[in-house]
């Protein structure tokens, strides 16, 4: 189990929280929970909807979408990294399927006390949005 | 006029209508079913089986009931409506069947009609509840179930009505297949109508959903206090049920005449109860609100208990059995589903299930077991012991209460951003070698941002435990950055061991690591500091010249310190001043307030941002008018900074309070909140907090009066910002009474105020309505504005509390006008005026073109190039020459002049 601080200084190196105060920094690792996931364990399932995001403390996740038994792989996520914000935006079920490579160790933030603290720092909701922008760059290079 | 009548009168909303209908016809019959078939079982079974045996059926009803709720975990995925038809049509088939067999006169049918009896009860009872509560949020629950309660009245007056009715003339048998004839009705009308609800798909198998069931109701209060409470209800109440028919048995010797019985007694009692349930049963629910109405419950049976102990007989047991029934099906089956509100979406059907599945039955087997242990007891002590059974669940209830308020609040809290004001260092213990050895892998980060925030951490703690990771660190010679901040780290720490260590950086090449060093110095202290620092004044490096000046001060030599600071103070160079600007906020001598104020009104923002919180410092009446004016600055930050000095500054409020009788009302705005920071002048924060919600309420009167105007792009707007601002103040209000109240609970609801979700809104209504307020009032006003409530019902309110009467839109725009309103609205309804061409108005908006604002003189010269174009042509030329470039440019444009 991390203690406070480990938490704290784990969510510092994720490049969405590392302009937050120390203040902000406790009041985050305060409504975010540890989930350990082995080798193989399905995260999230896509079509099922879930309202958290995922910070990878250690381990790999790999985001993948079935179509008709068929999977495509779309990103693979390394420690750091965290995956799952679209559903902290939107009402909807998974687009994709979250599947832990690797034993993984996740920091789970739920929706609501994520949202209230965009409201007190906006700098997240800033990086989330050019999250969104890179992706939809990404898309639409793909399209062409 | 009908609809809006009954809406009065049964005191529910208009978009209530549609839930109320198909609920009420689908309780009308399930309790229609459920009582018919109760009265003739237990009939039969009393008459052919008989009265001894009944305590023996209590034990059985329990088991089964127990069996069927894991039977329902078992089918969890399947949709109720589904579930609910499908038993329906084997329940009839059923019934019909034991109807053909009746013939043979076998004791088991009899014994099997009784069970079955119940159990139908059980399962249509739990499954039509966790329906509705699927279907209503718990504001509407509170609004609608009392009148869905009253149609399963009527359903049981009406099943009463028809065994009475049809008992001596068709017989008790044969009423079994009216009986089957009414499952077929009911799965028809579900299929018809409720098809559609809501069903929640889970993902996870039954295994792992009932061991998070499990885990959630070992950790949920509520839960266990429910469980408690409901075995105890069932042992009161099978103990009761049990001496009444054993009274009535005794009684009535014959069938057909017992069957009657219980039909005239259905009639009566389900009469009793939907008249209490129409009239009172709301009102009741509202006025005093769950918790207390569930106490309720077993203080009702200790009165049966009571009347029965006086004088032991058939009307005392017919009293005691009367008063249970008809408290129990009027109020508290209102109230009832309402318990399980604040549990969480996807363990509600589960824990209704387990409640009725498993606490109720395991009540019944226990009544079962006593009473087979007690069976050749008197009455009398029998009744007595009841009695003290009714205590006990007595203070269950009580138990019950508190936890129900609990749960809501627990509900929000999770979902919600703390309040907490902690910082990481208060939370690190560097006496856990895990902790140290965290730090001490962060500091050396490849990520600079983590290795800055961990080295300040380490210094922050002013623990000597950080020392070893931070001097072994500056040992390795890092780069300058994280130099710089484990020197100023030592310095927090002020450990003089370290002293030696951190003057080596005196001449360290980069100039923020010796400015730290000489800062660090001075804070460590130590008699050698002074001239250790001393020649520092004069170095190359402003900062570092700076902080030597700074350090000097403080070790005795002042006027030089201060000769420093003054002279780097008026260098050109802006960061140099900002960092004397610093120096002299550090230094504690009122010498240096005269030139902070002097800066402090600078144009420069950061000049003027420094100077403000360097001023901060000091408690001089001088620097804390300029603090308190700083809050009409125009720069955010430093609006920001001034209140929550203010908020920190102690002895200040009668300044605060005069500043009060000059201020506008923005600025009133802010000396209010920080006067409910610092928890004082109650009395002028309430007075302040009735005048906002007259406000509110204004604003909704005005809505609706705009409302039935023809729409306009500028009417939209001003409507939109009506309640916009509305939810604003709203928020506002709630988050002064919070400083007032001190309940920690008001921030959080604040937060979650900003869900659209329907169900969180009304589970915060609930809370404020239930909890103990001081100022009580002002919540009780802001309850309707929260919710949904009826513009009318708002409209009663706002003419009762505030004497504000409904009006007319072109008594809005005069009143915006004439009096004191914010610039925008006034900007609006000029805008609005100029769209519908409200000459009347024109005299007003001539005189809004010599108006302070630039915005408003604008929006009356566009309003009255509407009405009036060569009226407005002469106005426009003469505000060619206005201070505004864009006004001057607006008026050129319609003046024609080029």
């Amino acid at each position: 189990m991390l203690t406070t601080i480990e938490k704290i200084i784990h969510l510092k190196k994720v490049p969405l929280f590392e302009n937050l105060t120390g203040e902000l920094l406790v009041a985050l690792s305060n409504i975010s929970y540890e989930k350990e996931f082995k080798k193989n364990d399905i995260i999230f399932k896509q079509d099922i909807a879930s309202y958290e995001l995922y910070v990878i403390v250690s381990g790999k996740v790999e985001v993948f979408r079935e179509n008709n038994a068929e999977k495509h792989t779309v990103h693979t996520f390394f420690s750091t990294e965290y995956f799952g914000e679209m559903a902290l935006l939107e009402d909807m079920p998974r687009s994709l399927s979250a599947i832990a490579i690797e034993d993984t160790l996740c920091l789970v933030i739920p929706k609501e006390p994520f949202l209230d603290l965009m409201n007190e720092e906006p700098s997240i909701a800033i990086e989330i949005i050019k999250l969104l922008g890179k992706r939809l760059r990404e898309v639409n290079l793909r399209l062409k | 006029m009908l609809k809006e009548y009954s809406e009065k009168l049964l005191q529910i909303y208009h978009q209530d209508w549609q839930k109320i209908v198909s609920l009420c016809i689908l309780n009308f019959i399930v309790i229609t079913i459920t009582t018919f078939g109760i009265s003739i079982s237990t009939a039969l079974f009393l008459k052919h089986v008989g009265i001894n045996f009944l305590p023996q059926m209590y034990l059985v009803n329990g088991l089964l009931i127990f069996l069927s709720t894991f039977g329902l975990f078992m089918i969890a995925n399947i949709n109720r409506t589904e579930l609910l038809i499908k038993l329906s049509m084997l329940f009839g088939i059923t019934v019909l069947a034991i109807r053909v067999f009746i013939v043979f006169d076998v004791k088991f049918l009899y014994i099997m009609l009784y069970v079955l009896s119940s159990i139908i009860f059980w399962l249509f009872y739990t499954q039509f509840w966790s329906l509705a509560v699927d279907i209503c949020n718990v504001r509407e629950g509170k609004r609608i179930f009392s009148l869905v309660v009253c149609s399963g009245l009527l359903g049981g007056g009406t099943a009463g009505l028809l065994i009475q009715t049809l008992a001596k003339t068709i017989r008790t048998d044969n009423l079994l297949v009216l009986w089957s004839i009414m499952f077929f009705i009911l799965s028809y009308f579900v299929k018809s109508k409720f098809s559609s609800s809501p069903h929640l798909k889970t993902d996870s198998g039954v295994t792992s959903q009932v061991t998070e069931t499990i885990t959630y109701f070992k950790e949920s209060h509520i839960i266990k206090v429910l469980m408690a409470n409901f075995l105890l209800y069932a042992v009161v109440i099978y103990f009761l049920d049990f001496q009444f028919n054993k009274i009535v048995n005794q009684t009535f010797t014959e069938l057909d005449s017992l069957t009657s019985f219980y039909g005239t007694y259905s009639i009566c009692f389900y009469t009793t109860t939907l008249f209490i349930q129409l009239i009172f049963a709301n009102r009741i629910l509202k006025y005093f609100g769950t918790g207390n109405v569930i106490v309720g419950f077993p203080v009702s049976l200790f009165i049966g208990f009571s009347a029965l102990v006086i004088k032991f007989g058939y009307i005392s047991a017919l009293f005691a059995k009367f008063i249970r029934d008809v408290m129990g099906n009027s109020i508290i089956d209102s109230a009832y589903p309402l318990l399980y509100s604040p549990i969480k979406d996807k363990h509600r059907d589960n824990t209704l299930a387990f409640i009725e599945g498993v606490a109720i039955p395991a009540g019944t087997v226990l009544a079962g077991f006593l009473l087979i242990i007690l069976k050749s007891t008197p009455g009398m002590y029998l009744t007595i012991f009841s009695l003290i059974l009714s205590l006990l669940w007595l203070y269950c209830s009580v138990q019950l209460k508190y936890s129900y308020q609990s749960a809501f609040i627990q509900n929000i809290a999770e979902k919600t951003l703390p309040e907490i004001h902690q910082l990481p260092e208060h939370l690190t213990d560097l006496n856990k070698k895990r902790t140290l050895a965290i730090l001490y892998d962060a500091i050396r980060d490849k990520n600079d941002k983590v290795s800055l925030f961990a080295i300040s951490t380490l210094g922050k703690t002013k623990d000597t435990k950080a020392l070893n990771p931070l001097i072994s660190y500056l040992k390795e010679n890092p780069p300058a950055v994280r130099r710089a901040s484990i020197i100023k780290a030592l310095g927090e720490i002020k450990e003089t061991n370290s002293l030696l260590i951190v003057s080596r950086y005196l001449e360290d090449p980069e100039s923020r690591v010796r400015a730290n060093a000489v800062e660090s110095l001075g804070e460590i202290g130590g008699s050698e500091v002074k001239d250790l620092i001393k020649p520092y004044i004069n170095d190359k490096d402003s900062r570092v010249a700076i902080n030597a000046g700074m350090i000097l001060w403080k070790y005795g030599d002042k006027e030089l310190g201060i000769k420093v600071l003054r002279e780097l103070l008026s260098f050109p160079n802006e960061q140099t001043r900002i960092r004397a600007i610093y120096a002299m906020g550090q230094i504690d001598t009122e010498e240096v307030v005269t030139p902070l104020l002097e800066v402090s009104k600078e144009q420069n923002l950061r000049i003027r941002l420094e100077a403000l919180k360097s001023l901060s410092k000091f408690n001089t009446e001088v620097a804390i008018l300029r603090i308190i004016d700083a809050i009409e600055d125009t720069d955010r930050r430093i609006r920001q900074l001034a209140l929550k000095t203010l908020i920190e500054k102690k002895g200040i409020t009668g300044l605060l309070v005069k500043k009060l009788e000059t201020a506008n009302s923005k600025i009133t705005e802010k000396i209010i909140e920080i006067l409910a920071n610092k928890h004082e002048q109650d009395e002028i924060i309430l007075n302040h907090l009735k005048d906002e919600i007259k406000k509110v309420y204004q604003r909704i009167v005005w809505v609706k009066a705009l409302s039935s105007e023809d729409r306009t792009d500028g009417l939209d707007l001003f409507i939109s910002t009506l309640l916009i601002e509305n939810r604003k103040k709203t928020d506002r209000i709630l988050k002064l009474m919070s400083k007032i109240e001190r309940v920690d609970i008001l921030p959080l609801i604040i937060r979650r105020l900003k869900d659209k979700s329907a169900d969180i809104q009304a589970e915060i209504v609930e809370i404020l309505d239930s909890l103990q307020f001081k100022h009580i009032g002002i919540i009780k006003l802001l309850i309707p504005v929260l919710e949904e409530t009826p513009k009318e019902e708002i409209l009663k309110i706002a003419n009762r509390e505030f004497g504000l009467v409904q009006t007319y839109p072109r008594e809005v725009y005069k009143e915006i006008l004439k009096k004191e309103n914010g610039e925008w609205f006034k900007g609006c309804v000029l805008h609005i005026l100029g769209e519908k061409e409200l000459d009347k108005f024109l005299q007003d908006m001539i005189n809004y073109t010599k108006h302070n604002s630039e915005f408003l003189r604008e929006m009356s010269l566009e309003a009255i190039s509407k009405i009036n174009i060569i009226r407005a042509k002469l106005i426009a030329r003469g505000m060619l020459n206005d201070n505004s470039p864009q006004v001057k440019a607006f008026a050129k444009s319609i003046s024609g002049v080029i």
